[in-house]
């Protein structure tokens, strides 16, 4: 697991975190995706077309008050906080103002159009009111922004510093001439000149050595895997060269291979589910037996008893200044207990509970090697500190007692034999076949923080061209963080947020399939062969609509062909299904009707995508 | 040199109550009217006419234009601008919208600015 990153630092300010929810990101986070702007929205499914830039854009004004009023360093009724409260407001108004004017001269050239060549009156009169309704949008915009201009200059306790409230009139009244982009950019100069005021009160009132930091960091999840996307300025996640979607995708995608091995392992199970009933159950047992074997490589019993013995002499010393290595050492034993517990498995015959139990148990070799490296960093910085303070507590830390626990850091650092369960665990959860490959693969996600408030701006972006494999109905996940820290302190996270844009496809597309297909041959004499498992290979076309978000993301039909290794006859070493097919739910259903080529018998067919089957389980387990 | 102003004739004031028709007649446009010879006036024709730019469209469409009228007491004028202004006194400027709806004036004697003028004509995008 990669540290988070500080690529730089700056004093900055802190007091005490009051939740992880203190700053509204709906204000402060926009998503650029094509020609339109989205607030932040944890709840919102975002939707972008599939070879998109999407620019992520803070608002660092709102996040600088939001901070300063959260962390207690500025009163709500500041009047720094209210000049960047109004500059905004103006800023805002001018430039949705300039927007709305590009609009309304986009309205009365086509109304000039249509009167040229004469069009019918009805056309003109509904003409007239498009151009009518922009205009009085851009009016009212625009006068709200004088408006609160001319308010803001007769406000003395507003506009505290006179100076700019002058400057910012007359530079309006220059403005002016040239249009309302030039009029939001000169607010946008005075609100840039505030933001930086409020930094350096900020500064001036907050402790040194302490900082905020922000974290961001972008995910691709596609057919159950989760993939670390690189996001400019916040990590160093190498990127590819731009590749732009291929809408007639023929060649197999790495997405399809996991399908087609996923659906063979399916087809295994079910085939014989007694055999991998008895495998799983093997499994389970093995791993137990290992988490057995890794408390004795790892002697965690003696290693125990002497933390054990190290806390009750440490409580009974008279030093009172032991509390902090005592609380070290409770964390030491805590931790190791629990690389004595194996976990409750309940195999049944379900395929699907065998699946799960599959996944569960490389989740469980995961966590134990996580837990046993993590003891041993702590084991060893205990030692480090016992060393230095047994001068000075001889009655509480004996020499014997750190003599072990010297030793057993020292094993830990060049231990083998731990290493060789966790090689035995492994071969065991990797000989079933299945793994639950997104909770190894969140954690190689690279994050880096950046200071909030910095002189660079937080903005960054995604080009999704760069994103490597991709496709239609994939989710791209958007974390953002704000922490604090002070020197020798534990980061604390402030707010934290996160989400989702789902990528989509306008118009036809094929892409490759694989799938488990149950198969039924039609006439012949095939009796005891209904709806026998097969692995397929479909080309599946679809068709992306631009605004049905369930037609996209739930329904989207498919229609293709599909070639399966069937199994009718014995004396066929290679048996060809070909077979039309139809899809629902993104692939993950299939019906059709095909033909045995070699056999030269027809069969109808349902099927399921195996690896949306086993997300499933997956999003099942993550949600206990 | 004023690009979007009709300056309206003080020698013939038939021909120029005809050009005040004719500007009120012509369609989808905002029309500033500013009156007298005043050093404010001419100040303000100044301003309307560069503030007129920002809604240009092509080299000929501009959906705001400017006219001053610099006497406003010939009879045919008044019998013109009355509907308008009504009888009294012509103030400095006055916005009619695109359906020649009177929107806004600016009183003569108040102060003005470049701003104040671009948010009488905002008024006259109103309908």
């Amino acid at each position: 697991m990669k540290d988070y990153r500080i690529v730089r630092f700056m004093l900055f300010f802190l007091m005490p975190s009051t939740g992880a929810h203190a700053i509204n990101f709906e204000s402060i986070l926009l998503y650029r995706l094509g020609e339109n702007d989205y607030r932040q929205s944890q709840t919102d499914i975002l939707v972008t077309e599939i070879d998109e830039k999407i620019g992520i854009e803070w608002n660092e004004a709102d996040l600088s008050t939001q901070l300063g009023i959260e962390r207690g360093l500025i009163a709500k009724g500041e009047s720094l906080l209210q000049r960047i409260d109004f500059l905004r407001k103006v800023t805002s108004h001018f430039f949705t103002a300039n927007v709305y004017l590009q609009e309304l001269k986009a309205a009365d050239a086509q109304l000039q159009v249509e009167r040229s060549e004469k069009k019918a009156l009805n056309k003109i009169s509904e003409l007239e009111g498009t151009r009518d309704a922009a205009s009085d949008k851009f009016s009212r915009e625009a006068l709200a922004g004088i408006e609160l201009v001319k308010e803001g200059s007769k406000n003395l306790d507003l506009l505290q510093d006179k100076t700019l409230s002058i400057s910012l009139y007359d530079a309006l009244n220059d403005a002016v001439f040239v249009g309302y982009e030039e009029i939001a950019k000169v607010t946008g100069r005075f609100l840039a000149v505030e933001m930086d005021r409020l930094k350096e009160e900020l500064s001036k009132r907050t402790k040194e050595g302490e900082s905020i930091n922000v974290y961001m960091s972008a995910q691709i999840h596609s057919a159950g895997t989760l993939r670390a996307l690189h996001l400019e300025g916040y990590d160093d996640i190498t990127v590819g060269l731009p590749v732009p979607f291929a809408r007639f995708q023929i060649a197999v995608a790495e997405r399809t291979k996991r399908e087609l091995e996923a659906a063979e392992s399916l087809g295994s199970l079910i085939k014989d589910g007694n055999k991998l009933l008895k495998e799983v159950e093997a499994a389970v047992r093995a791993v137990r037996d290992q988490i057995s074997a890794l408390g004795k490589a790892m002697k965690i019993e003696a290693l125990d008893g002497n933390l054990r013995n190290l806390e009750q002499s440490l409580l009974e010393s008279a030093d009172t200044t032991v509390g902090p290595l005592i609380e070290k050492v409770k964390e030491a034993r805590n931790r190791i207990q629990l690389l004595t517990k194996a976990p409750e498995f309940s195999a049944t015959g379900d395929a699907a509970i065998l699946i799960e139990i599959a996944g569960q148990l490389q989740t469980t070799v995961w966590d134990l090697r996580f837990v046993a490296q993590s003891a041993a960093r702590e084991i060893t910085s205990l030692v480090d500190e016992l060393e230095q303070r047994i001068q000075a507590l001889p009655s509480a830390i004996s020499s014997q007692s750190l003599t072990m626990l010297r030793s057993f850091s020292e094993s830990l650092k060049n231990d083998s034999e731990v290493a060789q369960v966790f090689k035995r665990m492994d071969e065991i959860v990797t000989a079933l076949g299945l793994s639950n490959q997104v909770a190894t693969s969140v954690l190689e996600t690279s994050k880096a923080g950046r200071i909030a408030l910095a002189d660079e701006p937080l903005d960054t972006w995604l080009d999704l061209l760069t994103a490597g494999e991709r496709h239609p109905g994939d989710m791209i996940l958007i974390y953002a963080k704000v922490t604090s820290k002070h020197e020798n302190e534990k980061e604390i996270t402030i707010s934290e947020t996160r989400q989702r844009i789902q990528l989509r496809v306008v118009g036809f597309y094929v892409e490759t399939r694989g799938a488990l297909f149950f198969v039924d041959p039609r006439g012949g004499g095939f009796v005891g062969q209904n709806f026998e498992p097969a692995v397929s290979l479909s080309y599946m076309g679809h068709v992306g609509s631009r605004h049905g978000t369930f037609w996209n993301s739930w329904l989207n039909p498919g229609l293709g062909v599909s070639l399966t290794l069937l199994d009718f006859e014995v004396n066929h070493d290679i048996e060809l299904g070909l077979s039309a097919s139809l899809t629902v739910l993104n692939d993950f259903l299939y019906v059709g009707y095909g033909r045995n080529l070699q056999v030269k018998t027809d069969f109808f067919y349902f099927g399921i995508n195996p690896l949306v089957f086993s997300e499933l389980l997956g999003q099942r387990r993550s949600s206990r | 040199m004023l690009k979007n102003t009709l300056i309206v004739p003080e020698t013939d004031s038939l021909l120029a109550a005809k050009m005040i028709r004719e500007s009120i007649d012509a369609l989808d446009v905002i029309l500033m009217f500013i009156f007298g010879k005043s050093a404010e006036a001419k100040q303000a024709v100044e301003w309307s006419d560069k503030l007129c730019e920002k809604t240009r469209i092509s080299e000929i469409r501009n959906m705001r234009k400017v006219v001053w009228v610099r006497d406003t007491e010939a009879s045919p004028i008044r019998k013109m601008l009355d509907p308008i202004i009504g009888t009294g006194t012509a103030p400095l400027a006055v916005v009619l919208n695109f359906y020649d709806k009177k929107m806004g004036e600016i009183p003569v004697g108040a102060e003005f600015d470049p701003l104040i003028l671009e948010a009488l004509f905002l008024k006259g995008h109103q309908s």
